[in-house]
């Protein structure tokens, strides 16, 4: 396999901490800025969680001297775009761009950081709208599976719990002070980065961060405390769904790894064995051998503190006790016995072959450059990662499947129709603290 | 600006090979070494389009039978043998087209493509596992129709857009259909529709172009030509007038989806249709997010929708509305915005917004091996040549509003609308 490289990356700080990073590639006239705020949902405090992702939404409703919506309509009349988001550890502003454009993104990304006006009116609407796509989430069965995934696995205390948009009843108690509060205390100079990846030179990213952002101060509050995840007991949250005839069903444990463990690697191809690639043992036992399901998979979020090992899939209503016997018979087979040389060779190539397929897009690889700095992982990560992977060997993967595959007490949601779940987790021998939520209660 | 464009999407800097195998087999292949992988992509016409009542969700279905095994590459070795070297396979089918596509590094070439002609040349259909993919495939609709709000009102939708023509059906078909099906339906869909003349074959990617041409002649060459793939006869009339549509759905908010009959893919008027579909709805300042999330603040998201396709296809207008929000004054906002643009145009600055959006979404597409593959084989099987999507930023540029006011004119009349609506059950 060839080496897959990052194109050069030029690094400068500006003097109030802002760190820039700049990546030329100039086969399309096409530039991405993303700016990364250190600070996502889980600095939201208890009674108001969704507080990150309404401030992310008013960002563009209304900055500097320009009316609500200006800061959207200036960058789509060039035929760009900007966009924020949140996730449980950080914030971000990123816009796409014609090379010829490169100054708007740069004083657009700027003002919304920088100057956001959080009106009251825009504040009552954006908060309308986040509760009316709550509402909506009663009708989506996989979204509420997958908003309620850690809630279950976590106390409500817990930083990481809440899902990221908050909830109905904490959403409408957020007000304008809240608003303000959160981006004086979180989007901070110091806090931050910027990568800007595409036709641009380093110098004149550096020039025009300098210009745009020269003038941002400010400091950033402590960021929050993680406590390591983990239950004493199974907890299963039921949530009953009217009339359907498919029940969703997620599983979340602890994933006990970071980037830099031994067992990262190891663990990547574990999990591509088990449950990541279309050939991995659920797809074929679950999907391919029984038609319990169209999808099914297993997947590994790291977050910055704390990292948890999933589990996604749905089964007519009829099925969820077969479903849900096979998954922890896998599990306990994976733990046991590990996988053959043979699965474990076909998951390192597919994980070294579909690397590059994440780096072709300016925004994939300001993405991985991101990832670099959240992660402090060293120039040689992606030039590296393939060898990396193909280095891995059965015994270790093996050991990652015995820490990562449900040992412990894990969370388990499933929404559906009740009587269908219940007869399921009674097939199945699922025993825990059991939560019987309606969907309102859920959402 | 005319210098931006030439270099954007200059045919010049994408120098795709053409060439017909004698079994009619139409291969593209362009070179593109900036990232080591390769996106090997196959279009085959064939699509719902192509299913006769009784028998829905045959193109589908068989799409998914097409991982189960062939002749050299038996039950579940197509996706193994492809991980193994380090790729990965996707497929899809639409309305009008069956696509299966692979990204892999170089040096798998002459695995996928020992792996693509074995299954366009001998598909073998195990009986179990077309009974477990049949459970699938079910799993499938149930997720994607059945307890979904959109897919339900979308399946209502095409019945009532169209009376006649196959666009009626759902894709994915229905649900006593897929109970129907069997192994020789499979077969004979696949042997009427999977010749090497339906196909076209479009690679991009790290690659010697005349090296992988030559292998594909090679590995393909020996499978033999079909007849002529049945033409599918267009009978839908006029429409009658207006359709209207309450869905029962056990749902917590109130949902709008218009549907308007347009125009075929070639027609010479589909730039404006998409430069309508870019101005109402792409982009939080688009005029029906303006309308009514923003100003008026009637509805928390709305989705504006056209896809291409052979026949005449169905532009759509998704809105989704809060607990308490109002249907009726939804869906005269919307019309209020459709007849004011029938009746005056976009007018110029909202005009060139959508030709720079449209223009700057086309060249995102060629970001990436697999989007340029498929840009080129999708023109080449709806527009009748690849080359054409190198016009198309022309073909944006030429449209006056006077040519979009034409069009809207006759899109949105309200004897062309069909309605879909969902109210929240009572509490």
């Amino acid at each position: 396999m060839r080496p897959v490289h990052l194109p050069p990356l030029e690094k400068r700080t500006l003097p109030n901490g802002l760190r820039l990073f700049a990546a030329a590639r100039s086969e399309l006239p096409l530039v991405s800025l993303l700016l990364v705020i250190e600070s996502g949902s889980a600095v939201d405090p208890m009674g108001k969680k969704g507080l990150a992702s309404l401030a992310s939404d008013l960002l563009l409703r209304g900055s500097g001297t320009g009316a609500p919506g200006e800061v959207s309509r200036r960058i789509e009349d060039v035929g760009g775009r900007i966009e924020t988001g949140v996730d449980r550890d950080r914030l971000v502003v990123s816009a796409h761009v014609l090379a010829e454009d490169l100054e708007l993104a740069f004083e657009l990304v700027a003002e919304v950081a920088m100057a956001p006006r959080f009106e009251a009116g825009e504040t009552e609407a954006a908060r309308k709208r986040v509760v009316a796509e709550l509402e909506q989430s009663k009708d989506d069965p996989a979204l509420l599976a997958r908003r309620n995934l850690f809630p279950t696995f976590l106390p409500p205390e817990h930083p990481y719990a809440a899902p990221v948009p908050g909830w109905r009843r904490t959403v409408q108690g957020i007000g304008r002070e809240d608003l303000v509060a959160f981006h004086r205390a979180h989007l901070a100079p110091e806090r931050a980065f910027l990568v800007v990846v595409g036709d641009a030179r380093a110098e004149e990213v550096f020039t025009l961060a300098e210009r745009h952002f020269g003038g941002w101060t400010g400091e950033a509050a402590p960021g929050p405390t993680i406590p390591p995840p983990g239950l004493e007991r199974p907890r299963i949250r039921l949530i009953h769904k009217e009339e359907s005839t498919q029940t969703q069903v997620r599983m979340i444990g602890p994933a006990p790894i970071d980037r830099e463990d031994p067992l990262f690697f190891p663990a990547l191809v574990a999990n591509t064995a088990f449950g990541g690639g279309f050939t991995s043992r659920l797809v074929n036992e679950i999907r391919v051998n029984r038609g319990l399901t169209y999808s099914v998979g297993t997947s590994l979020s790291l977050l910055r503190a704390a990292g948890f090992f999933s589990f996604s899939s749905f089964t007519k209503n009829e099925s969820v006790g077969e479903l849900l016997s096979l998954l922890l018979q896998e599990c306990r087979r994976a733990r046991e016995e590990g996988f053959s040389p043979e699965e474990i060779e076909r998951a390192r190539r597919y994980l070294a072959g579909v690397y590059p397929l994440g780096l072709e897009t300016n925004d994939q690889v300001a993405a991985a450059i991101a990832e670099l700095v959240l992660f402090d992982l060293g120039e040689d990560w992606v030039p590296r990662f393939r060898e990396r992977v193909m280095a891995v060997e059965a015994a270790p993967a093996r050991e990652a499947a015995r820490r990562l595959f449900f040992p412990a007490p894990f969370g388990l949601v499933l929404v559906g129709d009740r009587d269908a779940i219940l007869r399921g987790l009674e097939q199945a021998g699922i025993e825990g603290d059991l939560e019987d939520l309606s969907i309102d209660e859920a959402a | 600006m005319a210098k931006l464009r030439a270099r954007a999407l200059d045919p010049a800097r994408f120098p795709v090979i053409e060439h017909r195998l004698d079994n009619g087999l139409h291969v593209l292949v362009l070179s593109r070494r900036n990232v080591p992988s390769v996106s090997y992509t196959t279009f085959f016409r064939v699509g719902s389009r192509n299913e006769e009542p009784g028998r829905t969700g045959m193109a589908h279905f068989l799409e998914h039978m097409m991982f189960n095994g062939a002749e050299k590459y038996g039950p579940k070795e197509f996706d193994r043998t492809l991980e193994a070297v380090g790729g990965t396979s996707n497929a899809y089918t639409s309305h009008d087209l069956t696509v299966y596509f692979e990204d892999f590094p170089a040096e798998a070439l002459d695995t996928v493509i020992d792996l693509e002609s074995d299954r366009m040349r001998a598909l073998a259909i195990d009986p179990g596992l077309f009974e477990s993919e049949r459970e699938v495939v079910k799993e499938e609709r149930r997720y994607r129709v059945d307890n979904d709000l959109f897919g339900t009102m979308e399946e209502v939708l095409s019945s009532l857009v169209f009376r006649a023509h196959p666009y009626r059906w759902p894709v994915i078909g229905w649900m006593a259909d897929l109970d129907a099906a069997t192994r020789e339906d499979a077969y004979r869909f696949f042997r009427t529709y999977y010749a090497p003349n339906n196909a076209v074959l479009a690679v991009v990617g790290d690659v010697d172009p005349d090296e992988a041409l030559a292998k594909i002649e090679a590995a393909y060459r020996g499978i033999p030509s079909g007849p002529p793939a049945p033409r599918i006869h267009d009978a839908e009339p006029p429409a009658p007038g207006e359709r209207r549509a309450r869905v029962e759905f056990p749902s917590h908010t109130p949902a709008l989806l218009l549907g308007y009959r347009t125009l075929p893919a070639a027609h010479e008027d589909t730039p404006a249709v998409e430069l309508l579909e870019t101005a109402l709805g792409m982009g939080d300042a688009s005029i029906l997010m303006q309308k009514l999330v923003y100003e008026g603040q009637l509805a928390s998201d709305v989705h504006v929708g056209h896809d291409l396709r052979i026949d005449p296809s169905v532009f759509t207008v998704f809105a989704e509305l809060p607990p308490e929000g109002d249907l009726v004054r939804v869906e005269e906002a919307i019309s209020a915005e459709l007849e004011r643009i029938a009746d005056e145009g976009l007018g110029e600055a909202a005009l060139r917004r959508a030709k720079v959006i449209a223009r700057a979404a086309l060249i995102g597409a060629f970001a990436t091996h697999g989007g340029i593959a498929h840009a080129l084989g999708e023109h080449q099987v709806l527009f009748g040549d690849w080359k054409e999507v190198f016009e198309v930023v022309d073909r944006y540029e030429a449209v006056r509003d006077e040519d979009v006011r034409r069009v809207a004119a006759s899109l949105f009349d309200p004897a062309n609308r069909s309605v879909v609506f969902v109210e929240p059950e009572e509490a």
